[in-house]
């Protein structure tokens, strides 16, 4: 009887192995920060290049595919065919330039549209596959605390808050890519700016009771939002 | 009385004659293009047998055989972009697919050959937000 049971165990640890093998490497595994080209040949993988991409919540690995660039946004994408073992095995390019320039880290989306992204052999004698990407304006900015959460309106002296800034598109969805934020404290003795660049997040610490407004902006939109330190 | 010179000439204008009238051979011409398997676009891409019309900065990919005037098929073809700098066409992933993509706006053509040279079709790249 136990040993029956041990049998079935062993037999219920092998199938199960069998399928994460399955799942994962013979049967086209793709990725949530993946997607499969147009013409079905292997996968394309979305990459943040900068902190703060909505792609990707916590380091530079997107959390999903975006469906939607923001024009202005740094990115990158990587191609593997199926038949390849590593990511980054196809030259990656797009058809216009005037739509998605290459950067030294990756692309900068350039204008509002449907843009191909080539995948080609390293020695450049065939397309492998392609993938078009929707690139979006950016219509409104927002800003959520850093996991977001809504932010905290009222510091108390010492107090640092993590912040997000967020580009939307016109039906209010976030964009992915990375972009140049605008962050400024109206009075800097009462509401202080950390030191982390033009990226969409910040630190922002109550120094002194008063109020101050904190100023963000990207690509011509901004919000402004009345903080309290006390 | 005719010279010899005269009945040489004579012999050889008949000749040229029988040569350009009787023994020519009806060279068929570039009638079409063949096009199939042709895969999404977001945006215009219409492949046309004489003419291409496709939205500056996508891509699409079609099988693409090439019709004589006789009604023969040729394949497997070689096509070249006329200007690069306005439409790029390369081989695809399969055998007698190719890729076209639309680099920026403007008209220009295709060449195809199969062999020899045999004909061209007309391109046009136009504006996503003009189509």
């Amino acid at each position: 009887m136990g040993r029956t049971r041990k049998a079935s165990r062993k037999a219920g640890v092998a199938l199960t192995s069998l399928i994460i093998v399955a799942g994962t490497a013979g049967c086209n595994y793709v990725g949530a920060n993946e997607k499969v080209g147009d013409l079905g040949e292997g996968k394309f993988k979305y990459t943040c290049v900068e902190a703060g991409d909505a792609a990707c919540s916590g380091s530079l690995t997107a959390d999903a595919f975006p469906k939607r660039i923001a024009v202005g946004g740094l990115f990158d994408v990587s191609y593997q065919p199926w038949n390849a073992p590593n990511p980054g095995t196809g030259t990656v390019s797009p058809v216009s330039e005037s739509f998605i320039e290459p950067t030294g880290s990756g692309f900068r989306a350039k204008k509002p549209g449907f843009a191909a992204l080539l995948a080609r052999d390293t020695s450049n004698s065939h397309v492998l596959d392609f993938i078009h990407l929707e690139l979006t304006p950016v219509a409104d900015v927002d800003v959520s605390g850093a996991t977001g959460t809504p932010v905290s309106l009222v510091l108390a002296p010492g107090e640092t808050q993590h912040l997000r800034a967020k580009a939307l598109d016109d039906q209010s969805q976030a964009l992915s890519g990375g972009l140049s934020y605008g962050w400024q404290s109206s009075d800097p003795s009462v509401l202080e700016l950390g030191l982390t660049g033009k990226t969409a997040l910040m630190d922002v610490v109550g120094v002194a009771a008063g109020n101050a407004t904190l100023h963000v902006s990207v690509a011509e939109h901004a919000v402004d939002l009345q903080f309290t330190v006390k | 009385m005719m010279t010899t010179h005269f009945r040489f000439a004579l012999l050889a204008a008949g000749c040229m004659l029988a040569n350009g009238c009787i023994f020519q051979r009806d060279e068929p011409s570039f009638g079409h293009l063949d096009i199939a398997d042709v895969s999404y676009a977001p945006a215009k891409a219409d492949l046309e047998p004489n003419h291409v019309t496709l939205a500056e900065g996508i891509a699409v990919k079609a099988h693409v055989s090439a019709v004589d005037s006789q009604g023969a098929v040729y394949e497997p073809l070689h096509l070249t972009s006329m200007d690069p700098q306005i439409v790029a066409v390369e081989p695809g992933p399969t055998a007698g697919s190719w890729v076209f993509s639309g680099v920026a706006v403007g008209k220009t053509s295709i060449r195809v050959s199969g062999g020899g040279p045999l004909g061209s079709v007309g391109v046009e790249v136009v504006s996503q937000s003009g189509q």
